[in-house]
């Protein structure tokens, strides 16, 4: 199973005002292509997809939050997901796509690679809704869960990717803009607040 | 922590207009946490780890929420890496709050390493802080680090030592 199918079959089903965090690289390049958008953040680093999603998530629980992570991200703050069942947003939708690999630095097997389940981490952390997916029709019923409160999906794909578009790339402060701004105007508050009261701007 | 320094802290983070308040517990701050928990103005996002408590807190930022991480003085260590790869290079803002174990007069043979990490690790992170030792400078001081975090769209720190702690 292929990524860019997956996220054709979930840009197919996400909403104008769905938010959608992703991870960096080849998952970012693809979801950009499919989706171009200002409600997507891109690019978190390892470890950081899911705490920010989850965060978003948190402060905006009238919006759906999409998370887009992969296996190597994940594992380095695996801990995410039990923080995740602690709150336990019905927003939040956790999709990660696991190549058994860290792929971008040249492919070296990742845990998932030697047996350890996300589906099961994940359930054993309290996140009931957890679920595998092997097929392109498999990951299409666990996008049909999305309004189903808290969800996550490992999606087992191969390694590869389509090939970058040259202007697939966006700097992190110009995303971070294009999306605190869209914030504001979707949600009407606030969100840069570069102008803070302080002795020193207010008589 | 004592209970007015505590109470110091909650009144300070309402007036700066913090409402998403990120912990992981730590013996210097476990009355204020245990009061920020329970208060309903405040989202309380409880992590198992300081830097799922950062990421936790940039997303909150996004969502347009004032977030403030309140850390033990090791786990600011933990955080170090969102702070670099998200805050600093995102420039997002962000309310950090340590207890300063490691101070000088801090009998805890254990807490000696903080004396000589959490200092040069601020200032190599790029994150401006302050030290606030006394009960009445507290809110003023969590007032200020707010508005300079926004306005600089930067994290700021607030380390708490002397009486605040004692």
């Amino acid at each position: 199973m292929k990524r860019f199918d997956c996220l054709k079959a979930l840009a197919a089903a996400v909403r104008d005002d769905d938010l959608v965090v992703t991870n960096l690289g080849n998952t970012m390049h693809e979801w950009l292509t499919l989706r171009p958008s200002r409600a997507n953040l891109y690019n978190m680093n390892l470890g950081q997809c899911t705490p920010v999603a989850l965060g978003l998530a948190l402060a905006l629980p009238h919006r759906r939050v999409i998370a887009l992570d992969g296996d190597g991200n994940l594992l380095l703050n695996l801990v995410s997901l039990a923080d995740v069942s602690h709150r336990k947003p019905s927003n939040l939708k956790i999709f990660v796509f696991d190549n058994e690999a860290y792929e971008s630095p040249g492919g070296m097997p990742s845990a998932t690679a030697h047996g350890v389940d996300l589906v099961q981490i994940a359930k054993g952390c309290g996140i009931e809704r957890s679920f595998g997916a092997a097929t392109v029709e498999e990951f299409k019923q666990r996008v049909e869960l999305l309004d189903q409160g808290l969800l996550f999906v490992n999606a087992k794909i191969e390694m590869g990717s389509i090939e970058r578009p040259p202007y697939g790339t966006i700097d992190f402060k110009f995303n971070k803009y294009q999306f605190a701004t869209y914030i504001e105007e979707t949600e009407k508050k606030p969100v840069l607040r570069l102008r803070s009261r302080s002795p020193f701007t207010e008589k | 922590m004592k209970g007015e320094a505590s109470e110091a802290i909650v009144r300070g983070l309402k007036r700066a207009g913090v409402d998403f308040v990120a912990i992981l517990p730590d013996h210097g701050f476990d009355r204020v946490q245990k009061r920020v928990a329970e208060d309903e103005s405040f989202t309380f996002a409880p992590v198992s780890n300081e830097s799922v408590g950062a990421g936790v807190c940039a997303g909150a930022f996004f969502g347009g929420k004032t977030p403030a991480l309140m850390i033990p003085t090791s786990g600011f260590l933990v955080a170090t890496w969102p702070l670099a790869s998200l805050h600093n290079l995102w420039n997002i803002p962000l309310l950090l709050l340590i207890p300063y174990r490691g101070d000088i007069g801090d009998a805890q043979p254990v807490m000696r390493t903080y004396q000589f990490t959490t200092e040069p690790i601020l200032r190599d992170l790029q994150i401006p802080y302050v030290t606030v030792s006394e009960i009445g400078k507290i809110e003023g001081a969590i007032q200020d680090a707010v508005s300079s975090a926004f306005a600089w769209q930067n994290p700021i720190c607030i380390l708490f030592r002397g009486e605040t702690l004692r």
